[in-house]
C-alpha cells in the first residue's frame, strides 16, 4: 500500500492523471477524509465536479483520453459558454495555448491539454482500467471492483458516493436513452461523419464509415478516424437514479465541452 | 461459450491472427481493448505507409464472420492441466467466460500468461528494465504530409513499463500537449494515441528464445515463419547500454552504431508457449530475447507472426496435437501460399544509413581503422558526409563477423602488427581485437584505463572515448589487473578520468562522461570479481555506494540512484519473473 509521502513523491502534489494502479488509486481515495467519491468516465462533467471536489473526488477512466465525449469525435467542435470561474479559467487557457481557432475547440490536441489543466488543478484521475462489479453493502456505500491489468487483477475499493457519467452507462444501463450515434473521420478535404442508429456497435460503425466513404467518392484519402462517438439522447435532460442506487448521468448528453463541465461544476445531488 | 480458437489482442498480430482463422473456417471469438483493430500502431488510420484504411476495412469485414467484442478486456484465464481451457473478458462492466481449443494470446504483454502465472520474461536480462511507455499517434505537417509519431519516454531508464503510476499520462499527455504547443504552427495533430502502449512489455517463455547474437552469428533455424530485415530499435539511451548485451554493446557502442539494419530468421517455436498445450504467442511478447525485440515487433513482422499462428491452431486442432507438435512440414506450405516465407530485400548487415561495405578485405579494415572515429550529431541525418565513420564502424562489425565465423585469425594477426606499431590509432586496433575476443589487446586496454589522455588516447571531438570502451573490453576478459585502477576510477565518481573528454560532445553533458565511465566500470568490477573475488574490493565498492552522489539525466532524473541501484543488484533479474 502506498502511503501519502509515496503518493505526493510522485507527482501528485498538485494532482494526478495517470495510468491506474491499484496502490496510488487507493492512496488517492484515502486522500477524501470526510468523503470518498468515484466518478466513472474522464468526461467533462466528471472533470467540472472533481475540479469542484477535488478533496474527495477520484475519477476514472477505462481509455486513456479525458473528455472522450468530445475531445475524441472529430476535428473540431463548439467550445460553449463559461459560467463559473473554473469554467472561464478553462476558457481562458484554452484560449493561451491556441486550441481555439475560428471560435472553435481543436478536439485532437483537446484531451491532452485537460490533461494537464485537470492535474495542475488538483483533479485525480485513473486511466485505463475497467469497473468489474458495483456492490452495495450497506445504504452509502459502494463496493467497486477495478481492473487494471494482469499484472494487478481485479481489486476492490468502497467509496462513498459514485457518479456515472459514461455514455451508455455501466453495463449498458441507460442503452435505451440514445437515439443516435455520430462516427466521423478527417480527410485532406475536411471532415465526414457516418450517421448510425441508436443500437449501432463498433463493428457496425466501421464498416458503415467505409461505406460513406466510398460513397463519397471524392478521391480523398483519409487520414484519420475518430476514437469516439458522439450521441444524441433526445431533449430532456437526463440522471437516473439506478437499483444499485448510484446515479447515471451521462456526460455526452450535453451539447458543448463547456456546458457539459459547467454542469458538472455546479452538480450537488451526489448520492 | 465454446470456439475453436479465442485471439486475444486485435492489434497488429492478432487482426492477421484472427482474420486468418475465420479464413480457415476457424469458429473464432476475438477480444480487444479498443474499438477497432489494427493496434495501437495502425488503428484510426494510423501509417507508415500502404493502404491502411483498405487494410482495417478488410480486418472489419472479417469481424462479420467471426465474433468480436470490442472495448472488452481480459480479465481472467482458466488453466486445466496443461491446457488454457478459456478466458473471462468484460466489456463495459459485464463479464462473459468464453472457452477455446487454442487460444492466441497477441495482447503484447503475455496478458493470458500473466493472468495463470506462467514464467514471464521481463526486459533486459541484466536488471529486468523495460523500455518505458510510448503511444502511436497521427500528425499532418504544414505540407499535407501525414506522419505517424511514436513518442516514448525511453529517457526514464529509472522505471519501466509495468510501474503504471510513473506511466503517467500526466509524463505521456502532459508531454504532448508541450509538444503541441510547440508545434501547432507547423503540424496538426489528427488522432491522439487511444491507449497506453509501451515499447516493451513482458514477454513470454516460449519453446525457442531467440537472440541477437544468434542472429548475427546466422545460427540455424529448422523451422522459419518469417524471415525479417529490420532496423535495430532497441529501445535504450546512451545512458543504459553497459547494461545490455554483449551483442547490443558490441554495436551501439564499440562499433558506435546507434542503429542498424540486420537480418534474422525466426523459427515457429518463439510463438510457442512452453509448457502449455495449446497458447500461441504471436506479438511483441514473442519469443525473442530483449535485445532481439527491438528491431522485431514491426508491423511487418508481426503480421506475419499472426497468420502463422493461426495456421498452426487450425492444424492442432485437426490433428489433435499440442501446437509445439504440430508438424512444420505441413505449417510451412500453409504459410509459403500466405507468403510469410518470402525472403526480404536486404539479407545481410548494414549501417544505419543503408551502407552495406561487405566484403571487406583485412586491408580495408585495418585502413578504415586508421583515423579518428567520430559521430557528428548531423549524422542521422545526413547521408554522404559522415560514410567514414560507418565505415569504421562496419570495420569494427567485420572483424567481430570474422571471429564470430571462426576466421578471424589472419585480421586479428593483421590488427595486433597495426597496433603493435602504438601511435593515435593504436586504440582502435585494440577495440577491433576486443571484439574478436583477442587476449592481445589486453595490454593497450590497460594503458587506455591508467593513462587516460595519452597519446594512443587523444582527445577526439564527438567521439566515444576508446578509454570507456577499454573499461568494457577488459572487464570481458575479466582482467584482474584492472582492478585497481577501476576502483580509483569509482572512488573518484570518473571525475579526473573524464575531466579532459567532458566537453567532447560525444555525450550531453559532463555528468553522462561520468555515468558512462562510472557504468562500464562497476560492470567490469561485477565480471573480474566474479572470477577473482576480492573481499577488500567489495568493501571499497559498498562504501562507495553509501556516500552522496549526484548524476543528473534527461528531465533531471537521478541517474546516480539507478547506477547504484542496478550495478549492486542481484543479475538476471530479466530472465524470469
Amino acid at each position: 500500500m502506498m502511503n501519502r509521502r509515496e503518493f505526493l513523491k510522485c507527482g501528485a502534489i498538485a494532482g494526478v492523471v495517470a495510468a491506474f494502479s491499484p496502490q496510488a488509486f487507493a492512496a488517492a481515495l484515502a486522500e477524501g477524509k470526510d468523503r470518498r467519491t468515484l466518478i466513472l468516465g474522464g468526461s467533462a462533467f466528471a472533470l467540472g465536479y472533481a475540479l469542484s471536489h477535488h478533496a474527495e473526488t477520484v475519477v476514472l477512466e477505462r481509455g486513456i483520453l479525458l473528455a472522450p465525449e468530445f475531445s475524441a469525435t472529430g476535428d473540431y467542435a463548439e467550445p460553449g459558454e463559461a459560467r463559473s470561474p473554473l469554467g472561464r479559467e478553462l476558457l481562458a487557457a484554452l484560449e493561451k495555448c491556441g486550441l481555439l481557432r475560428g471560435g472553435k475547440v481543436e478536439l485532437p490536441p483537446l484531451a491532452d491539454f485537460l490533461s494537464e489543466f485537470f492535474a495542475s488543478h488538483g483533479g485525480r484521475a485513473f486511466l485505463n482500467a475497467e469497473l468489474v462489479s458495483v456492490e452495495t453493502p450497506r445504504r452509502g456505500s459502494f463496493r467497486l471492483g477495478i481492473f487494471g491489468s494482469a499484472y494487478t487483477g481485479v481489486k476492490t475499493f468502497t467509496v462513498d458516493s459514485f457518479l456515472d457519467t459514461t455514455p451508455t452507462g455501466w453495463r449498458d444501463l441507460g442503452a435505451d436513452a440514445v437515439k443516435a450515434k455520430i462516427f466521423r473521420a478527417i480527410t485532406d478535404r475536411g471532415a465526414f461523419a457516418a450517421e448510425l442508429p441508436a443500437d449501432a456497435d463498433w463493428h457496425r460503425a466501421r464498416l458503415a464509415l467505409h461505406e460513406e466513404f466510398e460513397r463519397r467518392g471524392d478521391g480523398a484519402r483519409l487520414l484519420a478516424e475518430a476514437n469516439g462517438f458522439e450521441y444524441s439522447y433526445g431533449g430532456a435532460e437526463i440522471e437516473r437514479k439506478t437499483s444499485a442506487g448510484f446515479v447515471w448521468k451521462p456526460s455526452a448528453q450535453y451539447s458543448t465541452l463547456l456546458e457539459a463541465f459547467e454542469e458538472g461544476v455546479k452538480w450537488n445531488t451526489m448520492s | 461459450m465454446e470456439y475453436d480458437v479465442i485471439v486475444v489482442g486485435l492489434g497488429t498480430a492478432g487482426a492477421e491472427a484472427f482474420r486468418t482463422c475465420v479464413e480457415c473456417g476457424l469458429r473464432t471469438l476475438g477480444i480487444e481493448r479498443l474499438n477497432g483493430m489494427g493496434g495501437v500502431g495502425t488503428i484510426g488510420c494510423i501509417s507508415f505507409g500502404g493502404d491502411i484504411p483498405k487494410l482495417l476495412h478488410d480486418y472489419e469485414k472479417s469481424a462479420g464472420k467471426g465474433e468480436v467484442a470490442y472495448e472488452a478486456a481480459v480479465i481472467g484465464a482458466r488453466r486445466q492441466g496443461k491446457r488454457i481451457a478459456g478466458v473471462t473478458y468484460v466489456t463495459n462492466g459485464t463479464v462473459r467466460k468464453a472457452s477455446a481449443k487454442i487460444v492466441i494470446d497477441s495482447s503484447g504483454n503475455a496478458t493470458v500468461g500473466a493472468l495463470v502465472k506462467l514464467p514471464l520474461r521481463r526486459g533486459c536480462d541484466f536488471d529486468g528494465t523495460m523500455a518505458p511507455c510510448s503511444r502511436a499517434e497521427s500528425w499532418m505537417n504544414a505540407g499535407g504530409g501525414i506522419r505517424p509519431i511514436y513518442r516514448n519516454y525511453q529517457e526514464d531508464t529509472s522505471t519501466d513499463s509495468l510501474d503504471a503510476l510513473a506511466a503517467t499520462a500526466m509524463k505521456l499527455n502532459c508531454g504532448r500537449h508541450r509538444f503541441w504547443c510547440q508545434n501547432r504552427a507547423k503540424q496538426r495533430i489528427l488522432r491522439p494515441s487511444p491507449m497506453v502502449g509501451a515499447r516493451e512489455e513482458p514477454r513470454y517463455v516460449t519453446e525457442r528464445i531467440q537472440t541477437l547474437a544468434e542472429v548475427l552469428a546466422d545460427t540455424p533455424v529448422d523451422d522459419p515463419i518469417f524471415y525479417a530485415w529490420t532496423p535495430e530499435d532497441l529501445p535504450v539511451t546512451d545512458r543504459a547500454v553497459a547494461f545490455e548485451s554483449e551483442a547490443i554493446q558490441n554495436w551501439k557502442f564499440l562499433c558506435d552504431l546507434p542503429m542498424f539494419g540486420y537480418p534474422s530468421t525466426i523459427s515457429y517455436q518463439t510463438i510457442v508457449v512452453k509448457g502449455v498445450a495449446n497458447l500461441l504467442c504471436p506479438s511483441k511478447h514473442f519469443g525473442v530475447a530483449h535485445d532481439l525485440g527491438g528491431g522485431l515487433r514491426m508491423q511487418g513482422e508481426l503480421r506475419k507472426a499472426g497468420k502463422v499462428a493461426a495456421f498452426a491452431a487450425k492444424l492442432a486442432i485437426e490433428k489433435g496435437v499440442a501446437v509445439k507438435d504440430v508438424p512444420y512440414k505441413e505449417l510451412k506450405p500453409l504459410i509459403e501460399k500466405a507468403r510469410t516465407l518470402r525472403r526480404p530485400l536486404k539479407t545481410i548487415v548494414t549501417t544505419y544509413h543503408g551502407y552495406a561495405f561487405e566484403p571487406y578485405s583485412d586491408r580495408q579494415v585495418v585502413e578504415e581503422l586508421r583515423r579518428d572515429i567520430a559521430r557528428t550529431p548531423e549524422w542521422w541525418f545526413a547521408k554522404s558526409e559522415n560514410a567514414p565513420c560507418e565505415r569504421s564502424a562496419y570495420a569494427y562489425w567485420t572483424a567481430w563477423k570474422r571471429a564470430m565465423d571462426g576466421k578471424g585469425r589472419p585480421l586479428a594477426d593483421a590488427l595486433a602488427e597495426e597496433m603493435s606499431a602504438g601511435g593515435r590509432f593504436a586504440a582502435n586496433y585494440a577495440v577491433a581485437l576486443g571484439l574478436m575476443k583477442d587476449e592481445r589487446c589486453v595490454p593497450v586496454l590497460r594503458r587506455l584505463v591508467a593513462e587516460p589522455g595519452c597519446e594512443i588516447d587523444p582527445v577526439i571531438e564527438k567521439a566515444i572515448p576508446n578509454r570507456f570502451k577499454a573499461i568494457a573490453l577488459l572487464g570481458r576478459f575479466q582482467d584482474v589487473k584492472s582492478v585497481a585502477p577501476l576502483v580509483e576510477i569509482v572512488k573518484d565518481n570518473a571525475g579526473g578520468f573524464t575531466r579532459d573528454i567532458a566537453g567532447c560532445r560525444a555525450y550531453e553533458s559532463a555528468d553522462l562522461y561520468r555515468f558512462q565511465a562510472l557504468s562500464y566500470a562497476l560492470m567490469a568490477l561485477r565480471s573480474i570479481l566474479s572470477a577473482h573475488p576480492d573481499a577488500r574490493v567489495a568493501a571499497e565498492l559498498e562504501a562507495w555506494r553509501t556516500r552522496p552522489l549526484v548524476i543528473k539525466g534527461y528531465d533531471g532524473f537521478d541517474l546516480a540512484a539507478r547506477l547504484k541501484k542496478v550495478c549492486f543488484a542481484s543479475p538476471g533479474k530479466g530472465q524470469r519473473s
